[in-house]
């Protein structure tokens, strides 16, 4: 595509108070070559977009620089269809509400001017190194969905997507559906008013299952293997012998309780203390026993048996305080006299369970204590048990003819050598894990998304919840699998780009097989062959841009995301000479969370220092050491990366990616060591959405500018 | 180990303390608002969190032996506050009950008190023995009834009759009244043993007295604040009625000694202190078993009212109303003002023999247990009201300030 470049310019919002727009204009027309340049005073509205469409359709501009505000505002007003590129130098954010206005007089700061005229260079030079986007078109995309495990969550998943018109395979390991709730007695209530228990509804599903005819049921069955990509996997499955393409996948393989024979120090080897799993096995086949085969009067719950437990499990399984609850009421449904006693740490009900809590609470033959358990103890056919800090306001002991344990849940998934899904992937067969062996990739922002794009977990898999909330995540991850066929077929990423239609493109004649791309991609995109070249699986592709990062020989790159257009925006600042004593550093910023901390300080006016030029990335694992050596060598005196945190609790849209940016900053030496610079002019920070203020990012920068000032000016100025 | 106890929790003394007004005791979780909102409690150890999981856990022997219950006048402000609406106050009065059902001598009379059958069938006997007495001394005829003037005594029962019939009816409440307080006593001075915030006796006593008659714990009251005046109306009616009564009976003894009319023989005119002193008791007792009919009857915070409160209103309200009927019907020339006369010695005879097992008895164990309160040290209330305008008044230099 020839490329006819307008520049607009709008002088709105303040613009004006701070920079004279007419500057601008110059350097987008004599040094910057654009065909068209024009300023109008509110460029968003009815008016000023009309001006870039006469253009478009009387002069030709195909390729749009709007300097106005941030590109996270007015995305749909500035489209100007599919034949032709946009790109947004947000001058009313990183300008002209963050740096110096105009004096009394009326005349414009030099700094902020300067800070101005540097991103119409920079988004010019962008917009030049942009092409527009060519889908990844699969021949044919498979709309059928695959779900793994005959659970509720499963069951669930399986109905929701059939119910929206995709074909469902549904895998299950034992010989029927149902899964682990089907062994309960009775149920916590699935609806308001949330009183008292409710029989056993998984039959009910099971029926509904097994009566839609979009839904086919493999039971005695598991994966043998899965290949390909979203729309196209391949799926092989060992039991019912089948073979099927799937669109997409959900992973609803459930949870097992803790192990409890590591629980000791409750009695957990002691004749009557059980698992609130065997107590609910026992109460379904009808007879509540102790060992010699009484009836027991008297059955001690304690909670968090192993959990928020730091030398078990150190988290919440949020649903065993319902279950004794619910399993006290057997008790006292079996024998009015028989007593229930529940000691907890913390009785958590999630939500509106506290109504169920409560109509639990007001049997009166049901003892709720909070209180640590500090022995549980055999003592001639009874379990005693020694309860310190009660609210009794002292030390107890109860004499149990039973005692439950209740356990929390454990992701199937924990255990290393069972397999569920067989991914034919280069990274592995399985979905990879976090903290606890969830897997899972943003346990708090993104709850269904993985790190294998187009699988998606579901249920006690993924995060230790009762039937109700699984039945709940089972269909929002129908949806998301269904959302990513859908956007499979029309070439679009899926979460968090979505509908982005770009995707990594290697050139492999300059690829030397090093696999640190196939290693490194957060979402297993890339396989690879014997040789270890990359045989990229397009529509696993999050566009990310991990991989481009990573490549030493710089040959990945996308179709308006690349190497050489970054390179050329870092090449387009215009660097003052020493002796004028102005500084200039490169911030790369996460788009994700650094440039929304940046317009929400712009939106509070906070005064930023101008001699920071900001080039946002899709994310800093995009981050290839070339632009370092780029930026210094034209004489940039630091370079700092804003990004999201990393560690266990990462905050990074693409799980690994600010994590992967500072691993390779680490080898920064190696590249500014050539260059005989301090390796402290390059700097990575963690910026989150609560840093958005006066006090934090201005401080960082700040800081980085005192410490650079140390290390004086860059020799490689003029140059 | 050696502090730990063992505990069982009792079901049924659970059971027990919801009927006797505790039907919302389940709901609490121990938030302890309702010990911080309390006008009332002691700072050490307060009241009524602990109370609440004692009664959930049936906990008897803690609840039954302790003081707190006795230093609880029902504000309800803890039950207005409650986010559970587990209602501590009610709770509180339900334990109180039961432990007058517990140390109410002998137990069974403690037992059937509780329920309206069991005081039915007490009520039998009065109604009996009055009735059986009655006819025999009129040779088993009726024949008083067609005397021209009416007369109680001695047309229907002579005075030195009802002596007989009242005065072992009195002591047996008041004997069995203060063995009842004994048992109390005993269980208190287990788990209060005397310290050194102690009063000596005398002055325990000589406080807790300045404190009943100006019902100064009952005025600290946040939501029912006003509950005072009717107790206060009752608790003076029956003082000046019992004026009333030592009155009437020592102008008979007078003139009877003396063999002669020397002082104004009953029934006593209009005018007679002893008689305004009687017919003013009367109407104040009659507004203040009124006010607590209603309130009890139409307001919501006032708490629960159980079978156990009401029979003790019914038997004042009876008392009240029988007593006033008499003396008018009386006046009016009617004969049905015998019979009226013989339901209310039914009704007070009801009163003093069961005071230590009805209702009646927390005259006895709340002035024990006040006594005791101070005597023991465990009298220190916080003395502050958190609820509106009953806020603590401010030293005055904090009033500048502020």
């Amino acid at each position: 595509m020839e490329k006819k470049i307008g520049v607009y310019i709008c002088s709105g919002c303040d613009i004006d108070k701070a920079i004279d727009v007419e500057g601008l204009e110059k350097v987008a027309t004599n040094e910057m070559k654009a065909a068209v340049c024009k300023t109008h005073p509110f460029l968003c509205s009815q008016a000023g977009l009309q001006v870039m469409k006469d253009d478009q359709n009387n002069e030709g501009v195909n390729s749009f620089v709007v300097a106005a505000c941030s590109a996270r505002y007015h995305q749909e007003d500035f489209d100007f269809g599919a034949e032709s590129i946009v790109v947004r130098a947000g001058i009313r954010e990183m300008v002209a509400w963050t740096l110096e206005l105009r004096n009394e007089e009326g005349v414009v700061n030099e700094d902020t001017q300067m800070a101005g005229e540097d991103y119409i260079r920079m988004y010019v030079a962008r917009i030049k190194g942009q092409n527009i986007p060519q889908p990844y078109l699969l021949e044919s995309t498979d709309k059928s969905v695959l779900v793994v495990g005959g659970g509720v969550a499963g069951m669930t998943s399986a109905l929701e997507a059939a119910k929206a018109g995709y074909d469902v395979n549904l895998v299950e390991k034992t010989d029927k559906l149902g899964g682990y709730a089907a062994g309960y007695k009775s149920m916590v209530p699935p609806q308001p008013p949330y009183l008292g228990v409710v029989p056993n509804y998984v039959a009910d599903i099971v029926s509904e299952v097994e009566g839609n005819g979009n839904i086919t049921v493999h039971t005695s069955s598991t994966i043998e293997s899965i290949e390909g990509e979203p729309g196209d996997f391949t799926v092989k499955v060992e039991g019912s012998g089948a073979e099927f393409k799937s669109g997409a996948i959900v992973l609803a393989a459930g949870s097992v309780p803790y192990d409890v024979s590591k629980l000791t120090h409750l009695g957990s080897d002691l004749d009557n203390v059980i698992t609130s799993a065997e107590f609910e096995a026992m109460a379904k086949s009808g007879a509540i026993k102790t060992k010699d085969g009484q009836s027991p009067k008297s059955v001690v719950f304690i909670q968090c048996a192993g959990s928020c437990d730091p030398d078990h499990l150190p988290y919440c399984s949020s649903t065993c305080c319902l279950t004794s609850l619910k399993q006290a009421s057997y008790i006292r449904e079996m024998d009015p006299e028989a007593k229930a006693y529940i000691v907890y740490k913390n009785m958590r009900t999630p939500g509106q369970y506290e109504d169920f809590y409560k109509s639990q609470q007001d049997d009166p033959g049901v003892f709720l204590t909070k209180g640590d358990v500090s022995a549980v103890k055999d003592e001639s056919g009874k379990v005693a048990v020694d309860v310190d800090n009660t609210l009794l306001g002292q030390d107890i002991q109860i004499k149990a003819d039973l005692v439950v344990l209740a356990t929390g849940q454990v992701p199937v998934t924990i255990n290393e050598d069972d397999s569920f899904l067989n991914l034919q992937y280069r990274q592995g067969p399985e979905m990879p894990e976090l903290k606890y062996g969830y897997p899972d990739s943003h346990f708090v922002c993104f709850p269904y998304e993985t790190r294998r794009t187009g699988i998606y977990a579901a249920g006690t898999v993924r995060q230790s919840m009762d039937v109700n909330a699984a039945k709940r995540d089972a269909a929002g991850a129908a949806l998301k699998a269904i959302q990513c066929i859908e956007m499979t077929a029309r070439g679009e990423r899926v979460h968090p780009r979505s509908g982005d239609m770009t995707f990594m493109e290697p050139n492999l004649q300059r690829c030397t097989d090093c696999k640190r791309c196939t290693e490194e991609c957060p979402f297993g995109a890339i396989d690879e062959n014997e040789k270890g070249t990359p045989l990229p699986k397009s529509a696993r592709c999050r566009a990310c841009g991990t991989c481009m990062g990573a490549c030493p020989e710089r040959v990945i790159s996308f179709d308006d995301y690349s190497i050489p257009m970054l390179s050329e925006m870092i090449k387009a600042i215009e660097i003052p000479e020493e002796e004028d004593e102005k500084p200039r550093v490169l911030a790369f910023i996460c788009e994700n969370d650094a440039l929304p901390v940046l317009d929400q300080m712009a939106l509070m006016r906070v005064r930023m220092n101008p001699y920071i030029r900001y080039i946002p990335l899709r994310c800093l694992g995009g981050n290839n050491l070339v632009f370092v050596s780029d930026a210094l060598s034209v004489g940039i005196d630091g370079v700092m990366y804003l990004g999201c945190k990393h560690g266990d609790d990462y905050q990074c849209h693409f799980v690994k990616g600010s994590e992967l940016c500072n691993e390779r900053l680490g080898k920064v030496q190696e590249t500014i060591g050539r260059l005989s610079l301090e390796s402290e002019r390059v700097q990575q920070y963690e910026v989150s959405m609560n840093d958005a203020g006066p006090e934090k990012l201005p401080k960082i920068i700040d800081d980085f500018m005192e410490e650079l000032e140390d290390y004086g000016p860059n020799p490689f100025k003029g140059f | 180990m050696s502090d730990r106890v063992i505990l069982d929790a009792d079901l049924k003394f659970v059971q027990g303390v919801i009927k006797a007004g505790g039907q919302d005791l389940k709901k609490c979780y121990q938030c302890s608002t309702c010990t911080v909102v309390c006008p009332l409690t002691p700072e050490g150890t307060p009241f009524p969190r602990k109370e609440m999981i004692n009664a959930q856990w049936g906990i008897k022997d803690k609840l039954i032996t302790s003081m707190d219950p006795w230093l609880c006048f029902h504000c309800n402000d803890c039950s207005e506050q409650c986010p559970r609406e587990a209602k501590p106050g009610d709770v509180m009065a339900a334990i109180r009950n039961m432990i007058i059902a517990n140390v109410a001598v002998p137990s069974f009379l403690g037992k059937l008190t509780q329920s309206i059958g069991g005081s039915l069938l007490l009520l039998l006997f009065p109604i009996i023995l009055l009735g059986a007495v009655i006819l025999g001394i009129n040779g088993g005829e009726l024949a008083f009834l067609d005397k021209p003037v009416i007369v109680f005594h001695p047309n229907m029962i002579s005075i030195p009759v009802i002596e007989i019939v009242f005065i072992p009816a009195f002591f047996f409440g008041i004997i069995t009244g203060l063995l009842g307080i004994k048992r109390l006593i005993n269980g208190l001075s287990k788990n209060y043993p005397k310290t050194e915030d102690g009063e000596p006796l005398v002055s325990a006593l000589i406080g807790t007295v300045k404190d009943v008659l100006s019902h100064s714990k009952f005025r600290e009251c946040g939501v029912n604040a006003n509950r005072n005046v009717a107790h206060m109306l009752l608790f003076y009616s029956f003082i000046g009625l019992l004026i009333t009564t030592a009155g009437v009976t020592s102008i008979y003894y007078i003139n009877k000694i003396a063999g002669a009319t020397v002082v104004t023989p009953t029934p006593l005119p209009f005018f007679h202190p002893i008689k305004i002193i009687g017919n003013v008791s009367a109407l104040a007792a009659s507004i203040g078993i009124l006010l607590i009919l209603g309130r009890r009857l139409f307001s919501e915070k006032i708490g629960q009212t159980v079978a156990f409160d009401w029979i003790f209103i019914l038997n004042i309200a009876l008392i009240v109303a029988t007593g006033i009927l008499a003396q008018t019907s009386r006046v009016a020339g009617s004969q049905v003002a015998y019979f009226i006369y013989y339901c209310h010695l039914v009704f007070v005879f009801f009163l003093f023999a069961y005071m230590p097992h009805s209702k009646f008895g927390h005259m006895f164990y709340r002035a024990t247990a006040l006594v005791y309160a101070r005597y023991s040290g465990r009298e220190k209330s916080v003395g502050m009201n958190f609820l509106e305008g009953k806020q603590q008044e401010l030293p005055e230099e904090t009033k500048e300030v502020a």
